[in-house]
């Protein structure tokens, strides 16, 4: 088990709303752990807390067994894919990934090597002197990704990072990320995407209004969900067809 | 040290790319500069002691004539003319030339002046030394010596007093050394004793010291105010660029990267505030450049500061620190572009506006004085006027120096304060 997250809850005080209660999530080594969940239900309040980017009210982390006190112990282990695109527009996608390089103090000559390896592997090698802001939505979700894993993290958390794409920018991104699962690397990916969930997620994880509402591999959701041919109608069935905002 | 050269290059990097806002940081203060300075020139030039053009029609050509267009030509307030574009002058053409404006005032020395003088004292000696087969004259035989001044009406009352007295005092002394003369010749008939000394007039003086306190301070020329005044505001202005990048960096999340990565929290400050001091430097050499060969090219005074280059340099640094610094709080404590400009561009012109950038502070009222010295723009401007106007070095620019440095130091906690509450 990588990471192990125990009855985590929070409440935002400026709203008063409880965007987490008391969830708890595993993450298993080399494993892709898919969190579902409608608008609103706390997936990236989650993200954020196990980023270290926000505290819990309550609740612990343990990593790799231990009780996670120091957030920025984790920080060389983990990488986080945001939603939003977090990249310079005036910087080439080069400059980019070389600039996040150099947070991570990654030496210059394997800091270039491995830009250049993920750019080819994501097809993106002979654009990589044209500046972000020319750059199409797949393609700077392509960076994106790439700026997130450039320091090889053993956890990469994911915010959504293939929406909005073409099909082309999607299938290149889920191929990426099941060639690093494959070499190793732990994920957490969060998605509207139940097929594309059910395709690349060894577990998956439900959660609305703050609680983890069923956890397993996709097989055994649909399969213990009556009446459920696929991942959407397993999902449809626990959050219910109201709309969200 | 990879991450502080990496913040370094992309603060380089971002700054170079905004070609527009680049543009604006050093446009902004030539036109300024050049257009401020030309416009004020002729008014402090007025404000300021300057020297008076007169011109002398010296008609004697004797030891009276001779003495006061010398006289008058060695004070330090008056240029003294006796020709006009290749022409000597005369009574006509001064009184023409005094009359549209071209001197401030004329000098007559009429012919005779000498002899006339000579007579009166010869005259006064016989009275007081009778000889045999010499005749006193009655004093109603003798003609007066008169010098004719004319001014122009614009000139002060103080001008003409003054020189009327420079006159009257270099008549009296070349009177002196006549008398001196005369009495010298006449005892050395009566004594047979020969004396070649001159009057000793050296022997009496008046020495000059000006003395002042804190508040009178010398007043600079139009380019000595407005070649600093408007490289603080430039280098202040930084802060709408500088503020803009930073809420682009926190609403586009790339700065929530850099709280995720392993860096230190002060590296993005550091080469922040680093890399635009040093555009701050580049400014500040401009607009230095500008006042050293440009100006003097437009008809208007050099800009010098007395080859204390490095503490100009030096002292421009600080003001770089401090001006980064208040941009990277407004950056932090801004929550969109929009407020950010404003603030930043409001602030920036009212702090210029108190701080004596616009009407420099020997023009204010003195209520306004203590307004001017609540504003960082004015402790800079303090510090360049100590370096132009005073030749201090950067060792005795305490007081501004310290003043910036806790500027920025009270604005860099701001930025931290607001900066870490607002990464997501």
């Amino acid at each position: 088990m990588i990471l192990a997250v125990r009855d985590l809850s929070k409440t935002y005080k400026s709203t008063s709303t409880k965007a987490l209660d008391k969830v708890s999530i595993n993450i298993g080594n080399s494993e892709i752990l898919g969190l579902l969940g409608p608008n609103g239900a706390g997936k990236s309040t989650l993200i954020n807390i196990i980023a270290g980017l926000l505290s819990a009210d309550e609740g612990e982390l343990y990593w790799e067994g231990d009780i996670l006190k120091n957030h920025n112990l984790l920080k060389r282990k983990l990488g986080l894919v945001p939603q939003d695109i977090a990249l310079y527009p005036k910087l080439t996608a080069f400059e980019n990934l070389d600039f996040l390089g150099t947070q991570y103090q990654i030496p210059m000559p394997l800091r270039h090597q491995r830009i250049s390896e993920a750019l080819k592997a994501l097809d993106l090698y002979k654009e990589r002197n044209q500046l972000i802001n020319h750059f199409s939505g797949g393609m700077k979700r392509r960076i994106n990704l790439i700026a997130g894993l450039l320091h090889q993290p053993e956890l990469l958390i994911m915010d959504e990072p293939t929406v909005g794409i073409d099909v082309h920018s999607k299938q290149a991104i889920q191929e990426f990320l099941l060639k690093l699962n494959g070499e190793g690397m732990s994920m957490l990916y969060t998605s509207h995407m139940m097929e594309e969930a059910e395709k690349i997620c060894h577990q998956v994880a439900i959660i609305d209004h703050g609680v983890i509402l069923q956890s397993d591999s996709p097989k055994n959701l649909i399969i213990n969900t009556s009446g459920a041919k696929n991942l959407e109608d397993v999902f449809v069935k626990l959050t219910g067809k109201g709309l969200r905002n | 040290m990879i991450a502080f050269w990496g913040n370094i290059k992309k603060e380089v990097l971002l700054l170079i790319r905004d070609k527009a806002g680049l543009g604006f940081l050093f446009a902004m203060p030539i036109v300024l500069v050049l257009l401020m300075t030309m416009l004020q020139d002729k008014t402090v030039k007025k404000l300021q002691v300057e020297k008076m053009d007169i011109a002398v029609v010296n008609l004697d050509h004797d030891i009276v004539g001779n003495a006061i267009v010398k006289g008058l030509s060695q004070m330090s307030i008056f240029n003294v003319h006796q020709t006009y574009e290749g022409d000597s002058i005369d009574l006509d053409l001064a009184h023409k030339l005094v009359a549209n404006g071209a001197f401030q005032l004329g000098i007559l020395i009429p012919s005779k002046t000498s002899r006339k003088t000579k007579r009166i004292i010869s005259n006064e000696m016989r009275k007081q030394l009778p000889s045999p087969g010499t005749q006193v004259l009655n004093d109603s035989l003798l003609k007066n010596v008169n010098v004719e001044v004319f001014f122009d009406p614009i000139i002060k009352g103080s001008l003409r007093a003054a020189t009327r007295s420079a006159i009257s005092q270099l008549i009296a002394n070349v009177r002196t050394i006549i008398v001196f003369k005369s009495y010298t010749s006449a005892l050395e008939k009566i004594t047979g004793k020969a004396n070649t000394d001159d009057f000793p007039l050296q022997k009496f003086t008046i020495t000059e010291a000006a003395y002042t306190d804190s508040m009178a301070e010398p007043i600079p020329t139009s380019t000595q105010h407005n070649v600093p005044a408007w490289t603080v505001f430039a280098i202040f202005f930084m802060v709408i660029p500088l503020a803009t990048q930073i809420i682009s960096e926190r609403n586009e999340g790339s700065i929530m990267r850099l709280k995720l990565s392993p860096t230190s929290f002060v590296n993005p400050f550091l080469s922040r505030i680093i890399v635009y001091s040093l555009l701050a430097v580049m400014q500040a050499t401009t607009l230095l450049l500008i006042g050293v060969f440009l100006l003097p090219l437009l008809g208007m005074d050099i800009f010098d500061i007395h080859g204390k280059y490095i503490s100009f340099i030096v002292f421009t640094l600080f003001i770089g620190m401090a001006a980064s610094s208040f941009g990277i709080a407004v950056g932090s404590i801004a929550k969109t572009h929009h407020q950010a400009s404003i603030f930043g561009s409001i602030s920036i012109v009212l702090l210029a506006a108190i701080g004596g950038l616009w009407v420099p502070t020997y023009m204010m009222p003195e209520s306004m004085l203590y307004m001017a010295k609540l504003s960082p723009l004015n402790w800079a401007l303090d510090g360049y006027y100590d370096i132009v106007l005073k030749s201090k070095g950067i060792f005795q620019l305490g007081l501004p120096i310290i003043k910036l440095v806790l500027f920025f130091a009270f604005s860099l906690g701001l930025a931290v304060i607001f900066g870490k509450r607002k990464i997501i």
